[in-house]
């Protein structure tokens, strides 16, 4: 049943919709710190007084150092609006030199006064974020390449398979420049 | 890691040596396992259309990185299993398979403050395991060593054919 065209653009719009349900379950899913999902800068936003005591993770850029200070991005949804902001919080106990503008993921407990006092701290290094799209973009490429050179599309049934004979542009090219040569 | 080339990088490196073992796993069979890599990052796609965006149109919670876990990771592969022909789908699945959990894996020894990874077994479980915390999602120099990986694999299973 699914060797036909409708029969793959069913199943594949059934499995579609299995993903996109994943997605909300996902959504749904508050934090469980006896599990290791401790909260984040989002549900701090959200709820921030039913978390004091507790042991949270959350990651900011630093914009002061004595005390330290982390601005946290935070966006969330409730009761069918959508709110989003950067939070501020004060962190005590950082056991490591920090600057302001980096970034820094900081482990502790959440206190009144959105005051984290940490545990442990990890400093993140301002990276170029445009390089690492371009070098991810790249790897994309280059993977879309391959399968374009391996497999083609049958389009009576919809389906991919593996080309017979696999295309080789690169050799070609070269078996053309040194036929051109010779 | 961010950057998906060392995820490319780590699935063609597994790929390329499983076929010194299995002769059907030629070049296109590679390319899938490289695409499943691909899997569970397409949740970056909340990059350019937010989750709270789509919560706020749809009135429900909803997290794209639903897709970076091993249940949402496995209904993508079963999509791309359905989309190939009936006689590949076996290779197609264990490939993309692959791919994705290499990714998976690979996330999930990333340094987090708390010493604890990402709910990667989710819907199974919310347990976010321990992690070593070997690197982080920012390192650089981790391109360069799966890449020389990499390419090191690709001679020495040229120079056996």
């Amino acid at each position: 049943m699914l060797h036909s065209r409708v029969g793959r653009v069913a199943a594949v719009c059934g499995l579609l919709a299995i993903l996109f349900a994943l997605m909300i379950g996902f959504g749904m899913a508050t934090p469980a710190p006896e599990l290791g999902d401790y909260p984040d800068g989002n549900a701090l936003a959200q709820h921030p007084d039913s978390h004091v005591g507790e042991a949270v993770q959350v990651t900011g850029s630093v914009i002061g150092t004595e005390p330290v200070e982390i601005a946290v991005e935070y966006e969330y949804t409730a009761s069918g609006e959508y709110h989003s902001g950067t939070l501020t919080v004060t962190v005590r106990n950082v056991d490591i030199a920090v600057d302001e503008g980096e970034s820094l993921q900081v482990y502790g407990t959440f206190g009144p006064d959105r005051t984290i006092t940490a545990e442990n701290s990890v400093r993140v290094p301002a990276v170029n974020y445009m390089a690492m799209y371009i070098v991810s973009a790249l790897a994309g490429l280059w993977t879309l390449w391959r399968l374009v050179c391996g497999w083609r599309l049958n389009w009576q049934t919809g389906g991919l398979c593996r080309r017979e004979e696999p295309l080789r542009p690169i050799q070609a090219l070269h078996k053309r420049v040194q036929e051109v040569r010779a | 890691m961010p950057d998906l080339l060392s995820h490319a990088f780590i699935a063609f490196t597994i790929c390329t040596l499983l076929s010194l073992r299995y002769n059907w796993l030629t070049g296109e069979y590679v390319t899938v396992g490289m695409a499943g890599a691909f899997i569970p990052d397409m949740a970056k796609i909340k990059l350019l259309v937010d989750a709270a965006a789509v919560e706020a149109a749809l009135g429900i919670p909803f997290n794209w990185l639903g897709i970076h876990t091993l249940g949402g990771a496995f209904v993508a592969v079963l999509v791309g299993t359905v989309v190939v022909n009936r006689a590949d789908r076996r290779r197609v699945f264990m490939l993309l398979s692959l791919g994705a959990v290499s990714h998976l894996l690979a996330d999930s020894l990333l340094l987090k403050a708390s010493g604890r990874s990402y709910e990667v077994l989710w819907p199974l479980t919310q347990y976010h395991p321990p992690t070593p915390g070997l690197y982080l999602s920012t390192d650089i120099w981790l391109t360069g060593v799966t890449g020389s990986v990499a390419v090191a694999v690709y001679f020495l299973v040229q120079y056996r054919a």
